[in-house]
């Protein structure tokens, strides 16, 4: 082991160093304070035996030195002194003395003196190896946890969807938080986004995280599975579902999982959510550019209770429109001074820049946030989530005439209706003419009717007009008062139908030989 | 006050040093020649400052000579020179005379000792 000797007396210094010499030590000489502590610096002593008065710095600063700078491994210190005061040796264990030898030096006082230096060195090295041991299999988690959130946390954001754009990112946080992030998609028309965040943080975060969102999966395919007609699974019922299969196991791990499901429809026009004690999503109203924290049903989170029935609350909404979804690691990442970023900060960086395309828009948030803390690491993880109905709508788009097509003309029929200002109710009512008139075309087409269906649409201030183009014959049915309905199948229903939910209905065979049919809805003008 | 001069054991008892020199003889005699080399020094430095009313001199200079006449078995000395750390610049004139006469006995003593055969 080695062993500095801090001591100007030669003499004393000649009987130190052979005794220590003796019993096994490799020692160094110092004759001054400063001295030493550059030595210190230099190369690892275990054990430094001061003389109390030494020129310049005294063996008791450099004791303070020697706990306070940063050394890699503990040093044993011992005070030579002939002070035996008690209120000497209280100071200099406050210092961080840890033993005393008095001048004259007995060879027995230092070996026993040493002996327990020697243990408690032996005991700090066992402690500092286990220390490092669980350093190390903590970094191991938080790789392990790490990788779990990039791979099974991050959900991808579903691409190309005609209706619908999302982009998001996630900052893992230094200790692993557990955000989660999915994305279903029912059709084009309809999105599913659900944003979670776990109880705790590292890797039992990371796994419950994990196991909650890989079980929405599962009750959504198990719903699906077991529902009656084409109706989706209601964001309700999946919660619910999951609650029921989960919330006794979260109880038992004493643990919870905080969420936000919300389901973007863009053929009813109407955003659903359940809000699970996650942070409240901000919803931007596009055709006013306000954005506005949502008022949501203030379910419990999964886990807190085994009996809660989970609420759903619906939202009308329009092209252009948006939800900012975030975890709490945004809006509570804190400015250098400790002030947090807030929900009020968030919506006025969103107002900044409701400008911008969304993938740009979400990338101001995250440098925003990183500008507002002068960090790029955070104590919890950082999720950003934006789904936007597209602002824009197509004003053509084409379907294979097949019965599948139908839930994307709904789509686009609610999209273009509401881009064009037609109100809700004859939004709907000219969404079951087209599906009326598209399923007839499907399954009693003239025989000449082949290839895809153009559909697009035609507004102005006071005029909305849906388009049908096809290669074939029109079919320019009789008007009819009244279907029989006493027939079966009843006859002329689904004519009678769309003749009365438009304003108007054109027929036409143009030139080029496309069959072409017109539906017309009046928007109500107010001045 | 310092042990009675009359007895030689009072100012240089070795045997404590031969013990914390693990009974080396020949290490004993390193430390006494070492002591006889750098202890006039610090009596010159004790003087001096106490010439100059300089208190940290004083007391560094007893303290130092205080600790390595303790090691090797001077306690008379030692003890004189504790007197003097405690109260640097109250030591009269002929205290410090005093401490330099003892100096020169145990000095002396030190001669005599490290001249005996082995």
């Amino acid at each position: 082991m080695t062993a500095l000797i801090v001591e100007d007396d030669p003499v004393s210094t000649i009987v130190l160093r052979d005794a220590l010499e003796d019993l096994g030590y490799e020692v160094t000489e110092s004759e001054s304070g400063e001295e030493a502590w550059k030595l210190l610096q230099e190369k690892e002593f275990r054990l430094v035996i001061a003389d109390w008065v030494v020129p310049g710095m005294s063996g008791l600063e450099l004791c303070r030195r020697i706990r306070t700078g940063g050394l890699p491994k503990y040093v044993y210190v011992v005070l030579l002194t002939t002070y035996t005061e008690r209120t000497n040796r209280l100071e200099s264990i406050e210092a961080g003395v840890d033993d005393f030898l008095t001048k004259p030096l007995a060879r027995g006082d230092l070996k026993a003196c040493l002996t327990v230096a020697e243990r408690i060195l032996s005991m700090e090295e066992a402690l500092r190896k286990a220390n490092r041991q669980i350093e190390l299999a903590r970094q191991r988690e938080l790789e392990i946890g790490s990788r779990i959130q990039q791979t099974l946390l991050d959900g991808i954001p579903p691409a190309r969807n005609r209706f619908f754009e999302i982009a998001s990112f996630s900052l893992p946080s230094s200790q692993i938080d557990g955000d989660f992030v999915e994305f279903f998609e029912h059709g084009e028309h309809v999105v599913d986004v659900l944003i979670g965040d776990g109880m705790g943080k590292g890797l039992t975060a990371a796994l419950l995280c994990a196991g909650t969102k890989a079980f929405f999966q599962k009750a959504l395919n198990r719903l699906l599975v077991a529902r009656v007609g084409d109706e989706l699974p209601s964001p309700r019922e999946i919660v619910q579902h999951v609650h029921n299969h989960l919330a006794r196991d979260l109880i038992t791990l004493e643990s919870f999982v905080t969420l936000t499901y919300i389901r973007m429809d863009a053929i009813r026009g109407v955003a659903t959510i359940v809000d699970c004690g996650h942070m409240p999503p901000i919803f931007w109203l596009g055709s006013e550019r306000r954005a506005d924290v949502l008022v949501t049903s203030g379910n419990f989170p999964l886990g807190f209770t085994d009996d809660e029935t989970y609420m759903e609350k619906e939202f009308p909404i329009s092209p252009g429109d948006a939800f900012i979804l975030y975890s709490d690691g945004l809006t509570e990442a804190r400015s250098a001074e400790g002030e947090e970023f807030g929900v009020d900060r968030l919506i006025s960086t969103v107002l900044e820049n409701d400008h911008l395309p969304l993938e740009e828009f979400v990338v101001q948030i995250r440098e925003k946030v990183i500008r507002y803390t002068k960090s790029d690491r955070f104590e919890d993880d950082f999720t950003c989530v934006v789904v936007q109905w597209n602002k824009t709508v197509p004003e053509e788009i084409q379907l294979p005439r097949d019965h599948d097509a139908l839930a994307n003309l709904r789509g686009f029929v609610s999209a273009s209706a509401a881009h064009a200002g037609l109100p809700r109710q004859k939004s709907q009512e000219l969404q079951l003419a087209a599906h009326e008139f598209f399923r007839n075309l499907v399954e009693h087409g003239q025989s000449d009717t082949h290839g895809p269906v153009r559909v697009g649409y035609r507004a102005s201030i006071d005029q909305y007009e849906l388009r049908f183009e096809y290669e074939g014959t029109v079919f320019d049915p009789p008007h009819i008062d009244l279907p029989d309905l006493e027939s079966f199948p009843e006859e002329g229903f689904g004519l009678f139908i769309i003749e009365n939910s438009v304003d108007e209905l054109r027929h036409a065979q143009l030139e080029d030989g496309t069959a072409q049919v017109v539906m017309r809805k009046d928007i109500p003008v107010s001045f | 006050m310092a042990k009675s001069l009359e007895d030689p054991k009072n100012l240089l008892d070795p045997r404590d040093l031969i013990e914390n020199c693990g009974n080396k003889r020949e290490l004993a005699h390193r430390v006494l020649r070492a002591y006889l080399r750098v202890s006039p020094a610090l009596v010159s430095r004790i003087l001096t400052g106490a010439e100059a009313s300089d208190a940290d001199e004083v007391r560094i200079g007893a303290h130092t000579l205080r600790g390595s006449s303790a090691t090797i078995g001077a306690k008379a000395l030692a003890d004189l020179c504790k007197r003097i750390e405690s109260a640097p610049l109250a030591t009269s004139r002929e205290e410090l005379m005093l401490f330099n006469e003892h100096f020169d006995l145990t000095v002396g003593e030190i001669q005599r000792y490290l001249e005996e055969p082995a």
